[in-house]
């Protein structure tokens, strides 16, 4: 049966109003289903493509047809499949075209971003940083699409934090971090840290005494779930402690780095080959051996691992700031860093103790460590003084101090004693229980202990060498001129060396190379020295410069 | 009445019966099964995988089985001269073409609610002892948005049914809904075109032309951390959407069919 003409009139009349409907809906949609939360508008970025990103026309098909997801699910497995076969370099350009599919999933951009800046390396290890720019540039795409997610901005505070080593920077992107509710255990204990290392002691103190408020506000919610409490109890300790740490550190950390130290660096850079350079060199590195809280350093001398940066770059190189993430490298550009640590110093006074090392390489001792007993060589302890059995027959003065040392050497403190040395009262009596130990003594003495009849001490030194000829690369020696820095930055070093020189090198000195203006508010040690791309590329050996 | 809803039971008993309709649905909830696949990745890339895939492949498994159904729900009835038969009865021809879309709608439900709730679930699954799990009846806003898309497909699909062949039908409703997605271009076109009547052709283009493009709700599915202005006012405006234009389709057939000589 057929409609009746009244019928067929109505059905024409009503299809009007209906098209005007489905036409103002469609208005009334647009603005909605525009919002990037919806659409990102940098999806459509895909049908342009990039040099060297662009999507095959199923892929570009599928991704307009309301399959972005899909799409970007798909390279984001077989980006996954391609790192774990090694063929880093096509991941970059999936990471692009993922990124601008599903700019919302904040994977792709943290782990790109670390991808990009950590993991296209040398033979040696070494970063390629010429990468950084276009890591910072990928995680301010990120923060750009989710501004109002944690997450970015912790990466990128990371990122400076870590590898670029600009903590201002790496504390301003942890600061707006912690505006979009954060995880504290991750961005708010990180900025304390952050602010310790820029130098801002007072600012990490206040995050400390934030991120313990903070926890103790999670651990009070009734809404907070186990897995929250949990972290909230851990991070809670762990700030706690933190706190307490920075407290007594701040109190002898003012006092400890008087008088500043002359660090005293000296430094031979020498081609070997060509595009094989070595550094050599020593610097009088003094950290604190032995610190107790309630007195700050209780011994201090050279000490093993600080490291000195060593950077070789194109002249006047700056990190540029890249508004676009972009994985393509100006391969005329050549950064290499690398860092070496001074190792081997050693200090005795007059009627302290020592160890032959007697032939060892190294004294490994942890008690006598602890208490600045350091290993002198053959070489380096000719007449410094005479073994123990024979100091204690009479043959050398032992000093108030050395006493102190050798009690503790002789009869350890417990494993878990926070204190350095015996107490005071108590070595007159560990002495004399000694003296009367042949056994004791014969055993320290066949050990290598001697007591110092004069004063010595050798500065720590640094070796290491360089070879950029295995990585045409990274190494295009492009350009004309060069500079390679050597520094050393105290607010970055371990916490035994910052315990003698300061949370801002304020301890520390050097009659050539201290240098205060590089980095405001900051005493570090820091030298140029400019190299012409002959002085790396020649043949034969030949010393490039010579602090001496 | 009547009619309607038995031409639909049987077009849903006749859909079901046919082994195509039956592979797709297995072949969808299989492929949703792989996303368990993703075992390599950290838990927040695995979920945010399976469920980007889980509502893709819902998405592409509902096309396939809404343009196969939906292009042959008339002409087969003609070429098997069953429609003789029943237009004898006293049924309507729109009750039969209305019969006929909902029973497909019908069918096209069904598998697009068992590839949900599998996928539900196996969004569930996984998010069990995981730190702040998303809640993944939060998937039934997507589900719903891609039955609806299929709705508006299925009647753009039963539209050229009355008056095209299967194949070239299959070609142009399958153009129509990459076109129909493809609604911000159009959009965009319609601002910037070079001149007015370029500006004018995509202005109709984007509000003429089914825009598939309005049920595409993944984004904030499969990334629960962004936060969507006004969520309720727009799925509802996109349901009306989908239904009155769809609305606006089966008329145009009815009236069609209504004078085809068959």
């Amino acid at each position: 049966m057929s409609l009746s003409g009244s019928k067929t009139n109505l059905l024409r009349g009503l299809l009007v109003p209906l098209i005007l409907l489905v036409v103002f809906l469609q208005a009334q949609i647009d603005p909605l289903r525009r919002q990037p939360a919806i659409e990102p508008p940098q999806a459509n970025k895909v049908i342009g493509g990039l040099k060297g990103a662009t999507l095959p026309f199923e892929y570009m098909l599928g991704a307009v047809s309301g399959f972005r997801q899909v799409i970007a699910g798909l390279l984001w497995v077989r980006s996954d499949s391609f790192f774990h076969s090694g063929n880093y370099d096509a991941i970059l350009p999936m990471i692009r075209l993922i990124t601008w599919l599903d700019p919302n999933w904040l994977d792709p951009y943290a782990t790109g971003a670390w991808h990009i800046t950590y993991n296209f390396t040398d033979t040696d290890q070494r970063s390629d940083r010429r990468y950084l720019p276009a890591g910072v540039a990928l995680l301010n795409e990120g923060i750009q699409s989710n501004p109002d997610i944690f997450d970015m901005y912790k990466e990128k505070g990371w990122l400076y934090y870590d590898k670029i080593k600009d903590y201002n920077e790496s504390a301003k992107a942890l600061e707006a971090g912690m505006q979009h509710k954060p995880d504290i255990n991750q961005v708010g204990h990180l900025l304390a840290n952050a602010y310790i290392r820029a130098g801002k002691v007072d600012e990490a103190e206040k995050q400390f005494a934030d991120n313990i408020r903070l926890h103790k506000a999670n651990l009070a919610d009734p809404k907070a779930n186990d897995d929250t409490k949990m972290r909230s109890g851990s991070g809670l300790k762990n700030q706690e402690g933190q706190l307490d740490k920075l407290a007594f550190r701040k109190k002898w950390r003012a006092v400890n780095v008087n008088p500043p130290i002359d660090a005293d660096l000296k430094f031979q850079v020498r081609r070997i080959k060509p595009k094989v350079i070595e550094i050599t060199g020593s610097w009088n590195m003094i950290g604190s051996k032995g610190f107790d809280k309630d007195k700050g350093i209780i011994v201090e001398g050279p000490v093993d691992g600080a490291r000195l940066d060593i950077r070789l770059q194109d002249e006047g190189y700056q990190m540029p700031q890249v508004a676009d993430f972009n994985f393509e490298l100006d391969p005329s550009v050549m950064i290499m860093q690398d860092s070496v640590s001074v190792r081997g110093g050693k200090k005795v006074l007059k009627g302290g103790l020592y160890a032959q090392t007697k032939g060892r390489a190294t004294f490994n001792d942890l008690a006598a460590d602890k208490v600045g007993v350091y290993g002198f060589n053959e070489q380096d302890s000719a007449g410094l003084g005479v073994p123990l059995d024979q100091a204690l027959a009479g043959k050398a003065q032992i000093s108030p101090f050395g006493m102190n040392q050798l009690a503790t050497v002789a009869y350890p403190l417990p494993y878990n004693s926070t204190a350095v040395f015996h107490p005071e009262a108590e070595v007159p009596a560990l002495f004399n229980r000694l003296k009367n130990d042949p056994g004791k003594i014969a055993e320290l003495t066949k050990k290598g202990f001697c007591i110092a009849v004069k004063d010595s001490q050798v500065e720590g030194t640094f070796k290491k060498e360089i070879d950029m000829s295995k990585d045409p690369k990274m190494y295009g020696f492009a350009k004309d001129k060069y500079e390679l820095i050597l520094s050393f930055n105290p607010r970055y070093t371990s916490d035994f060396v910052k315990d003698r020189l300061g949370w801002n090198g304020e301890g520390l000195s050097d009659k050539r190379y201290l240098d205060t203006t590089t980095i405001p508010g900051a005493r570090i040690l820091r030298v140029k020295i400019p190299i012409t791309k002959d002085d790396l590329l020649g043949n034969g050996e030949k010393v490039i410069m010579d602090s001496k | 009445m009547n009619a309607i809803l038995t031409i639909a039971g049987n077009t849903i008993s006749e859909a079901l019966r046919r082994k195509v309709l039956n592979a797709f649905l297995l072949g969808g909830v299989a492929v949703l099964a792989l996303t368990f696949m993703f075992g390599q990745f950290t838990a927040r890339q695995e979920l945010t995988l399976i469920r980007g895939m889980g509502l893709g492949i819902i998405t592409l498994a509902g096309i396939f089985i809404t343009v196969i159904l939906s292009i042959n729900l008339i002409p087969t009835e003609i070429e098997r001269r069953t429609i003789y038969t029943i237009l004898a009865k006293p049924v309507n021809r729109w009750e039969f073409l209305i019969g006929k879309w909902l029973g497909a709608i019908a069918t096209i439900g069904v598998n697009i609610v068992l590839m949900g709730v599998v996928l539900i679930i196996a969004v569930a699954l996984k998010q069990i002892g995981a730190e702040n799990p998303s809640n993944p009846l939060e998937l039934l806003k997507g589900i719903l948005m891609i039955f609806l898309q299929m709705v508006l497909l299925c009647s753009v699909a039963v539209f050229f049914s009355v008056f095209l062949t299967p194949l070239v039908n299959f070609f142009l409703t399958l153009s129509l809904f990459i076109i129909g997605n493809m609604s911000s271009f159009t959009q965009d076109l319609a601002k910037t075109g070079s001149n007015i009547l370029v500006k004018g052709f995509f202005t109709v283009v984007h509000y003429l032309v089914p825009n598939f493009g309005n049920f595409q709700f993944t984004n904030p599915l499969v990334n629960p951390a962004v936060e969507v202005k006004s969520e309720l006012l727009f799925l509802t405006q996109n349901c009306i959407y989908g239904l009155v234009y769809s609305a606006v389709l089966l008329i145009l057939a009815v009236l069609i069919f209504d004078r085809r000589e068959v």
